[in-house]
């Protein structure tokens, strides 16, 4: 029997859709689509740039932390200053009273010493608490030995206002004020000197 | 307070180290005796009065209260206090050094 088999597509249609094909060449067999294409290109130049802008933030989160760290070590510089600049004026009242308190006892004013001992000592119980002097054994020995000459004193002082008959050396007691100032003057000079420098250095 | 039995103690680690050398006495200003200071407490050691010319020895804090006081009660506590007492007005008057130049002095023949 003889079958005359037709194609499905009429002769022209087929035809047609080959010649498609043909006009565009850089086109793969398969079809397609034009947007599929752009996704494939914007793929390929947006990897780099998302790279690079991955890059770009990194390096200003870095900036911007370096000017953090800055900042922050600038305010821990200004407060260590601030300190600084507290110590020298409790130190330097503490000459100035130590002056003072050398003239009273040239002049046999007693009454008045015992209480400008305990000020004096209040000034030098304050510095040493800064961080000035922290780990700084010779300026606390120097320090303690002050506190403790002025404790001492105000000790006798009293002892003395209290009964005339208790003896008190005026002579050597203007002279060891006199030590005592010399001394904390030398802790009062390095303090001046560390104002402004890193507490790192 | 600190008790009597840690200030003997203070005092037999104080007796050796000034032997030594190695505690920097001075005198004080106020009382008849000495100090040494530390970087948050000091020790005087008192001379006695003339009725009693004893030493004492007496522990200082941080503000310069007293907060410990040995006194020559038993023969040990005093012989040692004794023999401080002398190291330390030894060093403190740097006798020693002065007999040794006056001794170098009168073997060499200068003066």
């Amino acid at each position: 029997m003889n079958v005359n088999w037709q194609p499905i597509l009429g002769q022209s249609a087929s035809s047609a859709l080959h010649k498609a094909d043909e006009a565009r060449p850089w086109l793969p067999e398969a079809h397609v689509s034009i947007f599929e294409y752009f996704a494939v290109w914007a793929a390929i130049v947006g990897l780099p740039l998302a790279l690079w802008g991955i890059w770009k933030a990194y390096k200003e989160a870095q900036k911007a932390q370096t000017a953090s760290r800055a900042a922050q070590d600038a305010v821990g510089q200004f407060r260590s200053d601030l300190g600084k600049v507290n110590v020298i004026a409790e130190l330097t009242r503490f000459c100035d009273g130590i002056s003072d308190l050398k003239r009273f006892l040239r002049a046999k004013v007693v009454h008045v010493v015992p209480d400008r001992l305990s000020e004096l000592r209040r000034y030098l119980i304050n510095a040493r608490q800064s961080h000035l002097f922290t780990g700084n054994n010779k300026a606390q020995k120097v320090i303690q030995a002050a506190v403790t000459e002025l404790a001492t004193t105000e000790d006798s002082i009293e002892a003395h206002l209290a009964d005339t008959k208790q003896p008190l050396d005026f002579v050597k007691i203007t002279r060891e004020m006199t030590r005592i100032c010399d001394e904390i003057h030398v802790l009062l000079n390095d303090a001046r000197t560390t104002i402004g420098k890193n507490d790192k250095d | 307070m600190i008790k009597t039995s840690e200030m003997k103690k203070i005092l037999s680690t104080v007796l050796e180290r000034t032997a030594a050398g190695r505690l920097e006495w001075r005198e004080a200003a106020a009382v008849s005796g000495y100090l040494v200071s530390f970087s948050h407490s000091a020790l005087i050691l008192r001379r006695g009065t003339s009725g009693n010319p004893s030493w004492s020895l007496e522990a200082i804090n941080e503000f310069g209260d007293a907060v410990g006081h040995l006194t020559p009660h038993d023969s040990e506590s005093a012989g040692k206090l004794e023999k401080l007492g002398e190291i330390v007005e030894r060093k403190s008057q740097r006798v020693d050094e002065t007999l040794d130049d006056i001794f170098r002095g009168l073997e060499g023949g200068q003066n």
